[in-house]
């Protein structure tokens, strides 16, 4: 043999948007799973906590989520998710966030708040490990401009 | 223990639910990801709970409030459900989660 090829190490494909969670703590008791929504929900609240948090999601989906609310039944549950994607794994979840700051907000001290809190209340509510949070600050809301229908200036930044 | 026989299990089904909704953190019972997670009962589906045949786990379904850790509440529903079923394997699928204010799907 003249070449020796180092053994694959087989990764097990990394589950997508939308794949369920498994918390490996769990073995003959059965398993434990863990929908993506769920750890986007909590993302979602936990960075709207944070003080200076405007709204979130990129132009496209903050428009949709302005019609869907005034839907009857179109539900509210869908504003707690905008602006946040997640990827979860075995063990761990990944967060990407868009969000719109106020004006006058250190942009820099406030993503590292939102930060700090989501990755807090996703490792203690779902037990998962969050290997990052990324933050997209999509646009800057200004004081004055609170009843104008806002133009978006920033289309929806990922495409997926 | 004893496996459930297909004749008991109707009835299991409906007490493990019965256990599994008066947990204070759990808001409901939620059919899966696919929403496949059910028990076929004469004249109604039971969403949320599928006692399996044999050694196959029992599966349950819940959307849980978040006011407290997700692990936490999945162990004390697995101790309850476990017991019941003769110490069986529990899958539990958290499908959803809801606030503790608007703990009904109908909010608003």
């Amino acid at each position: 043999m003249s070449e020796t090829t180092p053994t694959p190490t087989v990764k097990t494909p990394s589950s997508t948007v939308s794949s369920p969670a498994r918390l490996a703590d769990d073995t003959s008791q059965g398993r434990t799973t863990i929908a993506a929504s769920v750890v986007q929900k909590i993302a979602g609240i936990a960075a709207r906590e944070i003080s200076g948090v405007y709204s979130m999601g990129g132009g496209v989906s903050r428009a949709f989520g302005a019609i869907r609310e005034r839907i009857p039944g179109g539900g509210t549950g869908g504003a707690n998710i905008a602006g946040v994607q997640v990827e979860v794994g075995e063990k761990q979840a990944a967060v990407d966030l868009d969000i719109v700051v106020e004006y006058g907000a250190s942009i820099v001290e406030l993503a590292r708040a939102v930060r700090r809190n989501v990755i807090t209340a996703v490792e203690r509510m779902t037990g998962l490990e969050v290997i990052e949070v990324n933050i997209a600050v999509n646009d800057i809301h200004l004081p004055d401009a609170d009843n104008d229908e806002e133009i978006p200036t920033v289309q929806a930044a990922r495409v997926e | 223990m004893t496996v459930p026989t297909a004749a008991e299990a109707p009835s299991l089904a409906e007490r493990i639910a019965a256990v599994v909704t008066s947990h204070p953190s759990v808001a409901r019972l939620h059919g899966g990801i696919f929403g496949d997670v059910a028990t076929y009962l004469p004249g109604r589906r039971l969403t949320g709970v599928r006692v399996g045949e044999g050694d196959e786990p029992v599966e349950l379904g819940v959307v849980l409030l978040l006011d407290r850790p997700i692990p936490e509440v999945v162990r004390d529903l697995r101790t309850a459900v476990s017991g019941m079923c003769g110490g069986a394997a529990v899958d539990i699928i958290v499908g959803d989660v809801a606030l503790p204010g608007e703990p009904g799907p109908t909010d608003r």
